[in-house]
């Protein structure tokens, strides 16, 4: 009897879902599947044995896909739901494969094989960023961090138009590697060797810069991308943030893949506003670390999508309102305009509360810590699947 | 009364405590289809570690290897040593003059571990982590210090065996009940357990956990479950009478303590969410500090002049 064979059937599904822009419904529904399993969805790709790309194809965001897929240890499946109705179908196949043990070990020999194919990617050079965002990422490290005011100011306003005008115009311009000069694994969007400058240097990553931070030590410049292949985050949206320490001294904002020709989720659902306002706070929730809460909130989210009545309703508000800890962890975290993640979170309980736009994102993650950048994020309740309707 | 284990005993100590680990980590997945409205799966445990045995492990551009996978191997080592001064009704692995110093000494690798694991990957949500692990410390260590000491002030004594005896009347839990919430919050805390779980947070992918994958991540998250349950097991002796009870033979009323503590702190853990270590940090300094001192001194008191 083969051993690895037996333990592999055994092995239970790790998903690592990623939606892509217009992806919503379909999101739900691979959320549901992994739910009514009994899935664990995993946090970090070296978690995952499963890799669902939720929504259409977003060739904007196939790089980063790619990297997540790249990142992930064997045995590991790929899968892509397109549509809602498809979710149950696809996933079940994954599994199938998943638990294959032929499939699997090409899996484990191809994985092998990789890092020599990435060192050679990396050294050719294959993989330069677009022109225009070369701009920033290669030379921002020769020394202008100093001036974070000005970063500031430029990131608040300035770049608004210039990312809308990606997203909307050049869905293909969005690949933008991980940047080069710093320490080549940043959680999500690491991979092997795809850092693209400082071949020379020692283990095929230069140093990282220093620059003086908000108290004027001198400290590591670290550039953390954050998504777009994040569970729980925004479909194709990008933060890219400069780390000292681990406090955010720039951040700027760039939407992959909103080309605007998806069909609006909100026109499908008999109330999208109770939908949207639901599946932000189980959002919000698992990123808080509160998992029993945010599973909760979505099986809420499943019911009211297809318009059933939510007996856990009532309980669940009382419990989430109610909870000091939950007061503490949130309290304070991405204010703006005399609300709070908190406030926002009652609001959404409360039954009102609209998404706010993404565009607030780095005037709010400046000078806080990156553990309360993924709060502010999940906070705001954006929902870019609309912004494709209303302004696509 | 308590009094040591033949040699054997060390060997079977490990496998007492990964049968307790096993347990609660399937009524933690059981809660979690609960929630979820899943079908209830008491395996899942063991069929997540047989996924982790046949994962590739991974590696990380420019890893500290060495410390990296060394991290994990000393917080599963460490785990089991803690427990080597618990006693199971009057066994013990070690009957040590200085056993809660040694229990203490044995779970503050865990510092280094975690820290270490957060470091080895090169990572920067690893590396945050890491730090976060170090500062959950600095909150939840000297809490944690005073409750046991309060213990072993109530018994005279720093012997194990000797603190069981002490309570051959009176639980300690019952006079010392500051001590007994502090340590349990603290037990939470050593093992980055919910929601003392920032160390492998959701909000920085996994934390130190972020990189780790295939056997690696098996032997860590292994370590952290048996160093759950060593801090419950070790409850029982402390504060809970160790093996007293009516009827039944100590070992098993030890069994029985130990699996309800430990039923406790997953259940408790599970309705709360993540607590953050710089509000941990106020909550410990400003309170569980302060009142365990009082504790301390209260109990102290009594002894003087009770």
């Amino acid at each position: 009897m083969d051993l690895t064979a037996w333990l592999l059937r055994r092995t239970p599904p790790r998903p690592f879902v990623v939606a892509t822009p217009g992806g919503t419904l379909a999101r739900f529904a691979v959320e549901r599947v992994v739910r009514e399993r009994g899935w664990w969805a995993a946090t970090s790709p070296a978690e995952a044995n499963m890799l669902v790309v939720a929504g259409p194809p977003a060739p904007g965001l196939d790089t980063h896909i790619d990297r997540v897929w790249d990142a992930m240890p064997a045995p590991r499946v790929r899968t892509h739901v397109r549509a809602a109705a498809e979710a149950s179908a696809v996933l079940v196949a994954a599994v199938a494969q998943l638990h294959d043990r032929v499939r699997q070990q090409g899996e484990t020999k191809r994985r092998a094989v990789e890092p020599d194919e990435q060192v050679h990617e990396m050294s050719c050079g294959s993989a330069m960023p677009d022109m225009d965002h070369g701009g920033h990422d290669q030379h921002q490290s020769h020394g202008d961090h100093h001036e974070h005011e000005n970063h500031q100011e430029h990131n608040g306003h300035e770049h608004h138009d210039e990312h809308q005008q990606h997203g909307g115009h050049e869905p293909d311009s969005g690949p933008e590697h991980n940047n080069p000069g710093h320490d080549g694994n940043h959680g999500h969007d690491m991979h092997h060797g795809h850092d693209m400058s400082g071949m020379e240097m020692p283990g095929g990553i230069p140093l990282a810069d220093r620059a003086a931070d908000r108290d004027g030590l001198m400290l590591d410049v670290l550039r953390v991308p954050l998504g777009p292949a994040l569970p729980d985050w925004p479909a194709g949206l990008v933060v890219h943030t400069v780390l000292q320490g681990d406090v955010v001294q720039e951040a700027r904002i760039e939407l992959l893949g909103h080309s605007g020709h998806h069909a609006a989720w909100r026109d499908e659902v008999v109330d999208p506003a109770l939908v949207h306002r639901l599946d932000s706070a189980a959002r919000l929730l698992a990123i808080a670390g509160w998992q029993d809460a945010s599973t909760t909130a979505r099986r809420l989210r499943d019911e009211a999508l297809v318009g059933s009545r939510m007996p856990g309703l009532d309980r669940w508000t009382r419990q989430v309102r109610r909870s000091r800890t939950l007061r503490w962890s949130l309290a304070g975290v991405g204010e703006y305009e005399g609300t709070d993640a908190l406030d926002r979170l009652r609001h959404w309980l409360d039954g009102h509360g609209e998404p706010l736009p993404p565009e607030l994102l780095p005037d709010l993650l400046v000078g806080t810590e990156l553990a309360a950048a993924r709060l502010i994020v999940a906070g705001l309740g954006l929902d870019l699947d609309q912004r494709v309707h209303t302004h696509g | 009364m308590v009094e040591q284990t033949p040699w054997w005993g060390g060997l079977l100590l490990p496998l007492v405590l990964v049968v307790f680990a096993l347990a609660a980590a399937s009524f933690d997945s059981v809660l979690a289809a609960k929630a979820a409205g899943a079908p209830r799966d008491f395996a899942r445990p063991l069929r997540s570690a047989a996924g982790l045995l046949v994962q590739q492990r991974r590696g990380t551009l420019a890893a500290d290897s060495l410390l990296w996978r060394a991290g994990g191997v000393a917080l599963l080592i460490a785990a089991v040593l803690a427990s080597a001064a618990t006693p199971l009704g009057d066994w013990v692995v070690g009957d040590m003059s200085v056993g809660v110093v040694w229990f203490n000494a044995m779970e503050v690798v865990a510092w280094a571990a975690v820290w270490l694991v957060g470091w080895g990957a090169n990572s920067a949500f690893g590396l945050v982590a890491g730090y976060r692990f170090v500062a959950q410390g600095l909150a939840y260590e000297l809490p944690h210090m005073f409750a046991l000491i309060t213990a072993a002030v109530g018994a005279g004594s720093l012997r194990i065996g000797d603190i069981v005896a002490a309570q051959d009347g009176l639980w300690f839990v019952v006079w010392m009940p500051v001590a007994f919430v502090v340590y349990l919050l603290s037990v939470l805390g050593m093992a980055f357990f919910r929601p003392f779980d920032q160390a492998t947070g959701a909000d920085a992918a996994g934390g130190v956990l972020a990189e780790l994958s295939g056997v690696d991540r098996l032997v860590f998250v292994a370590g952290r479950w048996l160093l759950l349950v060593s801090g419950a097991a070790m409850a029982v002796p402390l504060f809970l009478g160790g093996g007293h009870g009516p009827l039944l033979p100590g070992w098993t009323w030890s069994l029985v303590k130990t699996a309800a503590v430990l039923a406790l702190l997953v259940w408790a853990g599970r309705r709360f969410p993540t607590i953050r270590v710089d509000r941990l940090q106020e909550i410990a300094w400003m309170v569980l500090i302060p009142a365990t001192l009082l504790q301390a001194l209260f109990v102290s008191v009594v002894v003087v002049w009770g």
